[in-house]
């Protein structure tokens, strides 16, 4: 099945995935930056009156494809892929958390070692959990707000501090999850497979040992057959 | 020393004739058709039977010192003067009505974009409310700031049972009269409008005192800078990550151990 492969890499993200993963990514960026303005006053300031206006256009029109886009592409385009996802995530062994005590001393040590990992590690999973929550929470108080003249003002005493501390936390989490696919020098490798899907074997071999030995096995099996 | 303007209301005169909410209707182009107003008259019966008394209750904005709604406001469409006058500016505001949820006094409501229309017909085109937005009391500040006057609901109120003025000038028609009704006299601190009773012991019939919201002192003094000083923590961290990765040599680099 794998046979169409580049040599030298290895499948990690189908299609479905990876258009999920990007429609997300794009979106949320936009909501992001867009809503920087309610959360830090000064930048209104500094976008002025027209500035607020298309920031708010911004906001109120990429909610939509982050709200009904990135599910059935997961769903109908991905499902196979999601459900494993889904498992792994809400899955913690030993060697995840192992991986995540670990992990503070591996971001200031390069050649710190870390427990070998399945498919995806203990950062990745918690990364996942966060997104997954934080997405549903972002995406029912911001309905609930872009609702209130139909649900009354007093819904915003919660949507609104609740939206408002979610973004900050998710701003942050999405740095961290961009430092380590942009930045970090050893784990910029993990991007084409986002990309194009392929990692290669080497930073599979080494970053995902648990599920490179398990697609290995699986293929000489079927090798065997 | 800077204005902050403000009002008195004498609730011993005030006959609930409504002529305040009516000239601040023409001299704002309110929505009233909705039954929306900058200012109303309540009607409060106090005692019990028979021992009753009636007292006409005229409330609008209390131009709080240090705002909530000026807190909670996104944007930043919502803002207070120097002269401690809460303003909304309309091109800024998104109608998210957190401003609405923060107001114990009810100051505020949403000119709707059906309102819009409709003031057009009503007020004619070039009218003060061209977008939807979050309406509020001014103190008529372009009257008063602008032309010198003050506001409608004052000039108009035939008992004189509004007086305006500038509280930090001791000489001001709101100092005096507020000296003047001795223990009748309530002005809560951070207060713009304060009220005279019709007796010193009715201090139910005034509005609240301002005060911030649990959700938004929670929210804006706690929660929030938590949350910011967290994702500060974050870019720290990831900057000295930076730093010390790029620094760092890889053992073994270069050295692949691929069959």
């Amino acid at each position: 099945m794998m046979t169409s492969k580049p040599k030298g890499k290895v499948f990690r993200f189908g299609l479905g995935y990876r258009l999920a993963h990007w429609n997300n990514a794009i979106f949320f960026l936009l909501l992001l930056l867009s809503g920087l303005m309610f959360v830090f006053k000064g930048v209104s300031g500094l976008l002025g009156e027209a500035g607020v206006v298309w920031a708010d256009r911004i906001h109120r029109a990429a909610a939509w494809p982050y709200t009904f886009l990135t599910i059935p592409l997961l769903a109908f385009m991905a499902g196979k892929e999601t459900k494993e996802w889904l498992k792994h995530v809400f899955t913690w062994t030993k060697d995840d958390i192992a991986f995540v005590a670990a992990f503070p001393k591996a971001l200031f040590n390069r050649n710190y070692p870390l427990p070998a990992q399945d498919k995806f590690n203990g950062g990745e999973k918690i990364n996942s959990m966060l997104t997954i929550f934080g997405t549903v929470v972002m995406i029912v108080t911001g309905w609930t707000m872009a609702l209130s003249q139909y649900l009354g003002p007093q819904v915003m005493a919660w949507a609104l501090p609740i939206h408002d501390v979610t973004a900050i936390l998710l701003g942050a989490v999405i740095m961290g999850h961009m430092w380590l696919s942009l930045v970090h020098p050893d784990n910029k490798a993990a991007m084409p497979g986002m990309v194009n899907g392929y990692v290669d074997e080497h930073f599979a071999k080494h970053h995902y040992a648990k599920w490179y030995k398990a697609m290995k096995d699986e293929r000489s099996a079927e090798a065997a057959d | 020393m800077t204005k902050r303007y403000g009002m008195v209301i004498d609730l011993s005169t005030c006959v609930g004739c409504q002529a305040c909410v009516a000239s601040c209707t023409t001299q704002n182009q309110t929505p009233y058709w909705d039954g929306k107003f900058r200012t109303r008259v309540d009607d409060i019966v106090t005692g019990s039977f028979p021992d009753l008394s009636r007292t006409f209750v005229s409330q609008l904005c209390n131009h709080c010192e240090d705002a909530p709604c000026v807190q909670v406001c996104p944007t930043g469409a919502t803002y207070q003067t120097e002269e401690g006058v809460v303003l909304v500016d309309q091109e800024q505001c998104v109608s998210c009505q957190a401003c609405v949820a923060a107001c114990q006094y009810g100051a505020r409501y949403v000119y709707t974009p059906e309102d819009v229309v409709q003031a057009k017909s009503v007020y004619g085109e070039g009218n003060r409310h061209s977008v939807a937005h979050v309406d509020k009391c001014t103190l008529c500040y372009d009257r008063v700031t602008g032309e010198g006057m003050e506001p409608a609901c004052v000039t108009t109120c035939p008992g004189q049972a509004r007086i305006f003025g500038d509280w930090n000038d001791p000489e001001s028609r709101v100092n005096k009269a507020l000296a003047a009704a001795g223990d009748r006299a309530h002005r809560a601190p951070g207060s713009a409008i304060a009220y005279i009773l019709p007796a010193p012991s009715q201090k139910e019939l005034p509005p609240p005192d301002p005060a911030d919201p649990l959700w938004v002192s929670g929210w804006k003094g706690y929660v929030q800078p938590a949350a910011k000083a967290a994702l500060g923590a974050a870019v720290g961290v990831l900057a000295v990550a930076t730093a010390v990765n790029l620094s760092q040599k890889k053992a073994g680099e270069g050295d692949h151990d691929d069959e």
